[in-house]
């Protein structure tokens, strides 16, 4: 069980009702407290099938799944009597671009719980609390929670970001290229806190950075034109790597 | 990649000049085309902002002479004693609103005890006029029938034998009206149907004498009515002595005041033809003209025998001495309303708005006292030669509680009953608009499918292209009677105001503003709702809020300087609406009753737009109407450049 939180089964999805495919036929296990990183030049399909995990895609009027199914523990995500909401409050994400409300520190991380009806101050205390120790933040901000989040620097708000996601306890957190927006200095606090957060959390992140992907992620996947060239552990993916197309992107020929 | 060398080869040729192209010169100007265009969208800007300072000089001009003029006016009506007689119709304006309360908890109360019994009344007035009807109908088509010379002798003669044959033959004819007529009344009992059927038939036959049990009929329930009967017959003369004392000086001074006034304006429009005379004379390039000079001297004899005496100390003493017996007759109307008052507290009452009349016109006695009081001493202190100051005519302008013109009597201008017209209206639009045109902003922005925004949105914004004299129209043909109609339903009566008494009211001008104002706040609310990043609505999707959380905590918050920006705005369009207001809010320039509550939104109001499109067209340009016209003119530009102003604060504070 725990090596498969997340199956794909032969995925395919369309942006345009299935005229053409950008994601051609995916199938591939993603295993339970692990992070694993989606690699591939642009345009390949991993974000695009990152938002397919929480059904982001949904939001897209043209956008359609053409065949396969995605299983987040052992339910389909697509049956009929699964609600997108639901399974949003299991599945979290974190943005490319940083993206906390225009609210206190304290509103966002709160927002979560929030908006799933909890009233009481204390467990909100709480949980406030512990996601912002969770993603180290709370040493920085912790005599300013009332005020707005709008105010912290770049690297904190990705981490609030993160605090917020968290503070819902998912079981699965997908992260869309969180570092891309930061320099390098909140970008090696997030990477500690993604190595932090993967003994409670599955994470999958896709990724620009090569370098970030063997950083952090235990396994790998690289995507070519909207199709699994390789998957396998990071440390196969990029020592020892099956696939000759694999070979050439990590070592910079092409992409 | 070039090289070093390459790039200094290529830039070092002649061909390159960093030098003015030269353009089209003309007075010293370099002209190009691309500054000819420049210059003209310059130019275009400037000429709007040109065109605002224009406005504002020209109402400040033209406005400007009316605080002076206002005082020469009020110093006039001081020193004819017009402001002694306006003082003590304070006291009697007051005395008629608390009247009318009284009387109409006395109506109420009588009808709610007695309403069968008095319907009988009506019944035979209208037999009456039904029998009078046919007859005159019979009489109009033999005189019709018979073109001879004794017409008018035989159809008398015929009237006569008709009335006589009919009061028998129509019996059963006038007994089915009855019938016919008795049911639409509700309140009727059986037992007033029976008595109105005796008396019905009794009238008939009694050759259309009113039968006594019908004219006793109003003095028996008077007379069960008791205490309260006698509280209102104690009242109602209360003021007789008060009321006679106002009439005599009114009459007196208006005559002084009309004097004065024309012997100003005349002296006025002589001082005016001399002086034009004198610039003709001494300018040589004039004297052909000589026409006209003469016609002005002419003019000049003309006017000069209109300047007419009047003993203003004559007129004065007059008034004084009415002034010496006011404390007394004011103190009457106090004592007798008194006693009335006691008899009502005694009086016995049973129904529920009776009882809430009589408590809102305790309080109203309170007030009359306490203006009563206010006025004697005022008068006490009054003298004639106490100069106006300009502050005065200021506070009279701006405080002043009566705008009445278009008499011969004193002009009085003041902005009060204008002013809380406009806002009442307003509010009551606002009230109606926000809701409804930021629900369609947020549902349009956040829920609608693609299809449904694209009629929604165009659709409501269509509303703006209509024409207000279009709404105006429909708003007094069509909504007008709908309202009245709607406010009479027995279930909407716990709605404040209901039913209503006057049929264009603030209300129905409320309404039809909400409606105008609508796709202005709709469409920047929704503006504003579009502003907001779609990070912020993805990023809470994404936590599992549904949309209609994502729209309420953090769109809706998101935008919500903008929402506010929209509203200020709609409201400003409210506020400045003109013909909308003139053909729906009933165009009565008196402050409203804000001791009814929420149920003043049934009252008529004039308004600060209203009154300048009716007025403007009747007076004569330059007079102290058309000043006062501008002067409204100017309150209502400033209002609007302030709500204007604050709204760009805070749009610009939003994108900061």
């Amino acid at each position: 069980m725990n090596s498969k939180l997340i199956q794909l089964e032969d995925l395919g999805f369309s942006y345009d009702l299935g005229k053409t495919e950008t994601i051609k036929g995916v199938t591939l296990d993603i295993p339970a407290n692990q992070v694993t990183a989606f690699i591939g030049p642009s345009g390949c399909g991993k974000s695009t099938l990152l938002r397919c995990l929480n059904r982001m895609n949904d939001l897209i009027d043209t956008a359609k799944i053409t065949r396969g199914t995605i299983k987040i523990l052992g339910q389909d995500i697509h049956a009929s009597d699964v609600d997108s909401i639901e399974l949003r409050k299991h599945v979290g994400m974190v943005f490319q671009k940083y993206n906390p409300f225009p609210k206190s520190i304290y509103d966002n991380v709160a927002y979560g719980l929030r908006i799933q009806g909890e009233k009481n101050k204390s467990t909100l205390d709480e949980a406030v609390e512990r996601s912002l120790r969770g993603s180290a933040l709370w040493d920085e901000v912790k005599d300013r929670l009332k005020t707005s989040a709008l105010g912290l620097s770049g690297g904190q708000q990705q981490r609030l970001c993160i605090a917020r996601t968290i503070a819902v306890q998912p079981k699965v957190i997908l992260m869309d290229e969180p570092c891309s927006a930061l320099d390098p200095i909140a970008t090696a606090k997030v990477e500690e806190l993604i190595t932090e957060l993967r003994k409670e959390y599955t994470i999958v992140i896709v990724t620009h950075s090569m370098q970030q992907a063997s950083r952090i992620s235990d396994r790998t996947a690289f995507f070519y034109l909207g199709e699994v060239v390789e998957y396998n552990t990071t440390e196969t993916i990029f020592q020892n790597p099956s696939q000759q197309q694999t070979e050439d992107y990590i070592s910079g020929r092409f992409g | 990649m070039k090289n070093k060398s390459d790039l200094a080869e290529s830039d070092s040729t002649e061909e390159v000049s960093f030098k003015r192209k030269r353009g089209f010169r003309l007075m010293g100007l370099n002209l190009n085309a691309d500054g000819a265009v420049k210059g003209f969208f310059g130019g275009n800007a400037y000429l709007a902002i040109l065109f605002l300072l224009f406005i504002c000089i020209f109402l400040f001009k033209s406005a400007i002479g009316f605080i002076p003029g206002y005082r020469t006016e009020l110093a006039e009506a001081r020193i004819s004693g017009i402001e002694a007689a306006n003082h003590i119709n304070y006291q009697l304006v007051g005395y008629d609103a608390l009247y009318t309360k009284i009387n109409q908890a006395f109506i109420n109360e009588r009808r709610d005890r007695f309403g069968d019994l008095e319907t009988v009344v009506p019944i035979y007035e209208e037999l009456e006029s039904i029998v009078d009807d046919k007859l005159e109908d019979e009489v109009d088509e033999y005189t019709e029938l018979d073109d001879g010379d004794k017409k008018e002798a035989s159809a008398l003669a015929l009237k006569e034998s008709i009335k006589n044959a009919s009061a028998k033959l129509s019996r059963e004819a006038l007994l089915k009206k009855i019938k016919a007529r008795l049911p639409e009344t509700d309140t009727i009992s059986d037992e007033a149907y029976a008595r109105a059927l005796i008396y019905a038939e009794q009238y008939a036959l009694n050759d259309y004498e009113t039968p006594d049990e019908i004219s006793r009929i109003p003095a028996m329930i008077n007379e069960q009515m008791g205490g309260f009967y006698k509280a209102v017959e104690a009242i109602k003369h209360s003021d007789d002595d008060l009321r006679q004392i106002y009439a005599s000086i009114e009459k007196k001074s208006q005559v002084t005041y009309r004097t004065i006034s024309n012997n100003r304006k005349n002296q006025e429009s002589i001082d005016e033809l001399s002086k034009n005379i004198e610039s003709l004379d001494t300018d040589p390039s004039n004297k052909r003209d000589s026409t006209r000079s003469a016609a002005m001297t002419k003019r000049i004899a003309e006017l000069k025998p209109k300047i007419v005496d009047i003993d203003t100390a004559e007129n004065i003493k007059f008034v004084y001495n009415e002034i010496s017996k006011h404390d007394a007759a004011a103190d009457k109307m106090i004592s007798e309303f008194q006693v009335g008052v006691d008899l009502l507290a005694k009086a016995e009452v049973k129904t529920e708005k009776s009882e809430i009349l009589i408590k809102e016109s305790s309080r109203l006695f309170d007030e009359l006292k306490e203006i009563s009081n206010e006025r004697k001493s005022l008068l006490a202190e009054w003298n004639h030669e106490k100069p106006v100051t300009l502050w005065n005519s200021v506070t009279a302008f701006f405080f002043g509680a009566d705008w009445k013109t278009g008499s011969d009597r004193q002009n009085l201008y003041g902005l009060m009953p204008l002013f809380t017209g406009s806002l009442l209206i307003s509010l009551v639009a606002m009230l109606f608009a926000v809701p409804l045109a930021i629900g369609a902003a947020i549902y349009v922005n956040q829920f609608a499918t693609k299809r449904e925004a694209g009629f929604l949105k165009p659709g409501i914004e269509f509303i703006q292209a209509i024409p207000s004299v279009v709404l105006g129209l429909f708003g007094v043909l069509v909504v007008a009677g709908l309202l009245q109609g709607l406010s009479e339903c027995g279930w909407l009566s716990w709605v404040p105001g209901f039913p209503i008494q006057d049929r264009l009211n603030v209300l129905l001008a409320g309404i039809l503003l909400a409606f105008m104002a609508c796709p202005t706040i709709f469409t920047l609310a929704e503006d504003a709702l579009n502003n907001v990043p779609k990070a912020y609505t993805e990023a809470s999707l994404a936590m599992g809020a549904n949309k209609l959380q994502t729209a309420l905590k953090i769109v809706v918050p998101a935008s919500l300087s903008g929402i506010v920006a929209a509203i200020m705005l709609g409201f400003g369009r409210v506020i400045g609406e003109t013909m909308v207001v003139l053909l729906v809010a009933g165009n009565k320039a008196r402050i409203p009753d804000l001791s009814n509550g929420i149920g003043v939104i049934g009252e008529s109001v004039h308004t600060m737009t209203g009154i300048i499109a009716q007025e403007y067209g009747e007076v004569e340009p330059g007079v102290l109407h058309w000043k006062a016209l501008f002067m409204v003119g100017l309150v209502l530009f400033l209002i609007s450049l302030s709500i204007n102003s604050v709204c760009q604060r805070v749009i610009a504070k939003r994108s900061k």
